[in-house]
């Protein structure tokens, strides 16, 4: 009977080995093929007449371009889950959205890992036009070790804090960007008169009680942070130890944490809570209707229009910090080959249609006149008509995530957009501060892998207790601090902060 | 002597034979029982047992396109990954104590109600509570939350009961309350899977012959001593099993109960109590999205489980030997 | 001989007044979710999550059948996979099983080991994406929701303790009686365990209901999502609409959506169940007695 099962388990040994051996990788890349397949990162809104838009798109691109495209939706809760299992699995795709705000599968870290093709040479060759439509110096940015490895989608790179208020509040307390500008308000100050008034103001906060949501921490609070300060994480995620001082031209790597401006952060925090204006859904943002104050990283020409779009309410848009452009800043939103596509080429030459011709942009950002927008007439600020596009309700086709798909200057004009609204982000761009690290990206080692999880972890739940209001509230806050940098330093994040520190000196010398 | 040991029908086998079967003789005798094996066989072989060879992934930097034999090897740094931070020490030890709470607690609860159902005359009262009992292993821990958000919250159920009898409100999901979590868990865990214990032990039961029962009955003694004398004892092996592979289990916990319960995802105020091996790692592996560390933390569990398992398998054979089952 | 006269004692009461409050205990969050479920989503944001809902509203179960074919289809595709599946589960674990439990059978501890192995040691996601995408080429087809699935090594271990509860005599005069192994199985084993096979059934079905992974990691056309697929996509966009609300259609609530998905989910489930295990048992006795 031993020998019976000896042969059995030799024979599953070897099917096994086999089975491995065969999966050994492929030598070289994938042959061409008819359609290229595009991983596709959406909003979350309902894609289910996903088809209609990819028949529409197929019959432009098979008679200008004689291929086909294979498009692949994933929504942003699965997008690195599934596009991880994709990278892991060498599974055929072509091209995928990618920049580095995926935390954990990052345009970078991507890069870095060979995952991306090299596209150094293929880029002016096949999408000429969408190549000279950022400046060299731009796209620095999107290089790894020298070479480029993605498109960058161009929307606003040079980010500051942005602050809406609800344009009633913002009238009844007197507050415009001239004031803030001539009397050096914060955003901090701001928010806290936005607040008072609305917590005394019986209509909106019935009972003195402010309803939740009304003030809303948009998008990751590191952005504010950062964006604020004119700080720069060197191409990593902001939680991550190890930022310099770009606003001031530092090349000093210092720990964020025990710098002024967290302190700055908690206090701010802290005094949000205490004083009642906000409560413990804070960190998941939400746009509600309740909201009448956000402040978000990115002050954006047209936010207010998104936001009247979203809820129905007139805001005004404040702007604080000095605009910076990042590594990160520029590279949050890229479009990526797999680097064992045999399509390459086709990639590029549909993102170079996808560039010139805006009706076909449109088509895939927002969907086909009629079904999914509608255009209407208003008047803007200045007196003169204009058209718009209005989102139809009932469409079944809202991917939500226009700036992921390719330049967002070529989304068709939005309600209360500025007509020039082009022009000024494209104008802030190019005439922000750069930063002194601007073109570096700092890259994980393995052996740090494991200190830069643990150090983001520490922060997370940090962050995570401020902003939900759990926090210890007997500690001070220099004991908060305190504690917060010892136990990053306990996981590293010195060698964390030198390691950074080395690998821009190596890059400033060149 | 092998030949003449009484085999399953309790009779001697007669059979003259040179001490080991052959091969083949064995395969013709037991050939029916291995036909039926075959299909689970190689369903197994295919899903289950191929895949395990890249477990050496827990050996590489795996990079996908490279492939298994492609990637380079790292030997155990992917193990030093987590263990290189001090806190993973304080997640397993939730870990396990958090598990032999819901065990300790759990499995005796399970088995009275079993005991108890079982007495219940109403086969369609019987049916009725089970599939209640069965609703909540349905519902995910992400929607639970809700739930729990709305009993335990500052001004939720619990807190408006305690301010009526003019008590001051607990702050649940503050880190000063950290200690009460396991208990509030172990609520919630009895909550979720106590239906589908319940139907596993109830189901055994009804393989218990009623004369036996009956013979108790006539001989005066009252229904706990029926049930403890006469039912449990025949519940003997399923106990034993079930408890066995919960053991194997240890190092492994439910995600979805200690990450969205407790509002890790969006505070971490109680991860003292709350944080298991599973939750830290997910912690570790957001801003790093890396195969080859899941791999190796998943090894460990494993290999773990694999000793508990075996170690509690032999002390029920010390205990019982009929019930173990290796 | 006496009748025994049943009276209701002490202990009864305690039983049920026990079994009752275990029941409100398990049934009260799903109290919650579906009074959730049924009111309006400014309810729910002032008042909280309650057991009755201060403002109702049937918008939530009209979003959520609003395109009543895609929901029937899921269904459809559901219950086919969930049936299947357990069909095929049942068997394939009893199959093995039974040899498991008979002491004449040479080769139970290396399958034992086997089993054992595939309980402990997990492979992972991605060798198992590969087999079954790039191996099998299965991706996009039902068989990756049913084929992987079938039994698992937790079921065996339980079937195999359930068939060794039955008492060796019967086997024994059957095998006098010159049937063959598999006539033991047919006529013995099957009928006599068919309260656990049921158990096992109801407990694979529910698995197989409950499974939306594999939906999300293989199937990719709308015609073969399921019905716990569906749901959670349709939770998944409520939430975005919490976020954004030029996402939504309309006038929906994102919160009482999700409850909502929910309870489509798993309340039809559980009731047709309660009703199906009588069934299930029925059959396989009349199965049974028959063969």
């Amino acid at each position: 009977m031993k020998k019976i099962v000896s042969f059995i388990v030799a024979a599953v040994a070897a099917l096994t080995c086999i089975v491995g051996a065969a999966g050994c990788g492929r030598k070289g890349l994938r042959p061409p093929s008819d359609t290229i397949r595009y991983i596709v990162y959406s909003g979350g809104g309902s894609l289910d007449e996903s088809d209609r838009i990819k028949e529409e798109v197929n019959k432009r691109t098979k008679a200008e371009l004689g291929f086909g495209v294979d498009f692949e939706y994933l929504g942003y809760d699965d997008y690195t889950n599934k596009l991880g299992l994709y990278f892991g699995s060498d599974e055929n795709f072509d091209m995928c959205f990618t920049g580095s705000i995926l935390s954990g599968l990052s345009y970078s870290d991507r890069a870095a890992g060979g995952y991306f093709m090299d596209i150094t040479d293929l880029l002016p060759e096949y999408a000429p036009n969408l190549w000279a439509s950022m400046d060299a110096e731009i796209w620095e940015a999107a290089r790894v070790n020298g070479r480029i490895y993605g498109v960058i989608n161009e929307q606003i790179f040079a980010r500051s804090v942005g602050l809406c208020i609800d344009k009633q509040i913002a009238a009844a307390i007197e507050l415009t960007q001239e004031n803030i500008d001539n009397e050096g308000l914060t955003y901090r100050e701001c928010i806290n008169r936005a607040m008072e008034y609305i917590k005394n103001e019986p209509s909106i906060s019935p009972g003195g009680r402010v309803p939740s949501t009304t003030l809303v921490i948009g998008e990751a609070w590191s952005d504010i942070f950062m964006q604020n300060y004119a700080l720069d994480s060197l191409g990593a995620d902001a939680l991550i130890p190890g930022i310099i001082e770009a606003g001031e031209d530092k090349t000093e790597v210092i720990n964020q944490y025990s710098s002024k401006y967290f302190r700055e952060f908690v206090e701010f925090c802290r005094e949000m809570h205490e004083k009642g204006y906000i409560a413990k859904e804070q960190a998941s943002s939400p746009i509600t209707a309740n909201q009448r104050v956000r402040i978000t990283g990115t002050y954006k020409p047209g936010a207010e229009a998104e936001l009247y779009n979203a809820i129905g309410r007139e805001f005004v848009q404040f702007r604080f910090g000095t605009p910076l452009l990042t590594t990160y800043n520029v590279t949050t939103s890229m479009t990526g080959i797999n680097s064992q596509s045999g399509n390459a080429d086709k990639c590029l030459k549909f993102m170079e249609l996808m560039y010139k011709d805006k009706s076909f942009y449109n088509l895939v950002a927002i969907g086909q006149e009629g079904i999914d927008y509608d255009w209407k007439d208003a008047i803007d600020d200045l007196g003169n008509d204009y058209r718009y596009i209005s989102y139809v309700k009932e469409s079944k086709y809202k991917l939500n995530t226009d700036w992921s798909v390719g330049t967002e200057f070529n989304v068709y004009r939005k309600y209360l957009q500025n007509a020039t609204v082009v022009e000024d982000t494209k104008e802030l761009n190019s005439t922000s501060k750069i930063s002194s690290a601007y073109g570096f990206t700092f890259l994980y080692t393995i052996e740090l892998s494991s200190d830069i999880s643990s150090c983001y972890r520490v922060a997370d739940t940090q962050i995570k207790l401020l902003l939900s209001g759990n926090y210890d509230k007997t500690k001070t806050t220099d004991k908060i601090i305190e504690d917060l940098v010892a136990e990053l330093n306990r996981n590293g994040a010195s060698r964390i902060i030198s390691a950074k520190q080395t690998q821009l000196n190596a890059f400033l010398e060149k | 002597m092998k030949n003449l040991k009484a085999n399953s029908e309790g009779m001697i086998d007669l059979k003259v034979s040179n001490g080991k079967k052959s091969a083949k003789q064995v395969i013709k005798d037991n050939w029916e029982y291995l036909l039926m094996c075959l299909p689970m066989v190689i369903k197994i072989i295919v899903f289950s047992v191929v895949p395990l060879l890249w477990l050496l992934m827990a050996f590489q930097d795996y990079t996908g396109y490279l492939g298994l034999f492609g990637s380079p090897w790292v030997g155990f740094e992917n193990f030093k990954y987590f263990f290189k931070n001090g806190q993973i020490w304080r997640a397993i030890g939730n870990t396990l104590g958090l598990n032999l709470l819901f065990i300790g607690v759990g499995t005796p609860m399970t088995i009275a109600m079993a005991l108890f159902m079982f007495e219940m005359k109403s086969r369609f009262a019987t049916k009725l509570f089970q599939t209640i009992y069965f609703f909540p292993y349905l519902i995910s821990w992400v929607i639970v939350q809700y739930c729990t958000d709305a009993i335990l919250a500052d001004n939720g159920l619990i807190n408006s009961i305690i301010q009526a009898f003019g008590g001051t409100p607990v702050e649940f999901f503050a880190t000063r309350s950290a200690g009460l979590w396991p208990i509030i868990l172990l609520f919630c865990n009895i909550w979720k899977n106590t239906g589908y214990s319940l139907i596993m032990y109830y189901s055994a039961l009804q393989s218990l012959d009623s004369s036996l029962v009956e013979a108790a009955e006539l001989d005066g003694a009252g229904k706990i001593k029926v049930m403890w004398h006469v039912s449990l004892p025949h519940l003997k092996r399923i106990i034993a099993i079930l408890l066995i592979m919960s053991m194997g289990g240890i190092f492994r916990s439910d995600f979805g109960l200690f990450w969205f319960i407790p509002q890790n995802d969006i505070s971490g105020a109680l991860l003292s109590t709350t944080e298991t091996l599973d939750t830290f790692v997910y912690q570790m592996s957001i801003i790093n999205f890396n195969y080859s560390t899941g791999t190796a933390i998943s090894l460990v569990q494993s290999v773990v489980g694999t000793a508990t398992l075996l170690i509690t398998n032999y002390i029920v054979k010390i205990i019982d030997r009929e019930s173990a089952y290796i | 001989m006496t009748k025994k006269i049943r009276r209701i004692s002490a202990f009864d009461c305690f039983n049920v007044l026990w079994m009752v409050l275990f029941a409100v205990f398990c049934f009260v969050p799903l109290m919650i979710m579906i009074s959730g479920s049924l009111s309006t989503d400014s309810a729910i944001q002032n008042f909280g999550y309650t057991l009755f809902p201060k403002e109702w509203s049937l918008t939530s179960y009209g979003v959520v059948f609003s395109d009543s074919i895609v929901i029937f289809r899921a269904y459809g595709v559901s219950i086919l996979v969930a049936a299947t599946g357990t069909v095929l589960s049942v068997l394939l674990t009893a199959m093995i099983a039974f040899p498991l439990s008979r002491s004449d059978f040479k080769f139970k501890n290396p399958i034992t080991i086997l089993i054992l192995i595939t309980m402990l040691f997990s492979p992972g996601l991605v060798p198992t994406y590969i087999l079954i995408t790039q191996y099998l080429q299965w991706r996009d087809s039902l068989l990756a929701l049913i084929i992987p699935g079938i039994g698992g090594s937790f079921y065996i271990i339980l079937m195999r303790t359930f068939f060794g509860d039955i008492p060796k005599e019967i086997s024994d005069s059957a095998k006098i009686d010159g049937s063959s192994n598999f006539g033991i199985f047919l006529k013995i084993v099957l009928p006599l365990s068919s309260p656990a096979l049921a158990t096992c059934a109801v407990l694979f079905a529910l698995n197989y209901w409950n499974d939306w992974y594999s939906s999300f990691l293989y199937i990719e056309s709308r015609e073969l999502w399921s019905v716990q697929y569906l749901m959670i996509k349709l939770a998944n966009e409520a939430q975005a609409w919490k976020m954004n609300a030029s996402l939504s259609s309309g006038t929906e609530s994102a919160d009482s959506v999700v409850m909502a998905t929910c309870i489509v989910g798993s309340v039809p489930v559980m009731i047709v169940f309660m009703f199906l295990q009588k069934y299930i048992v029925k059959g396989l006795m009349v199965g049974a007695v028959k063969g």
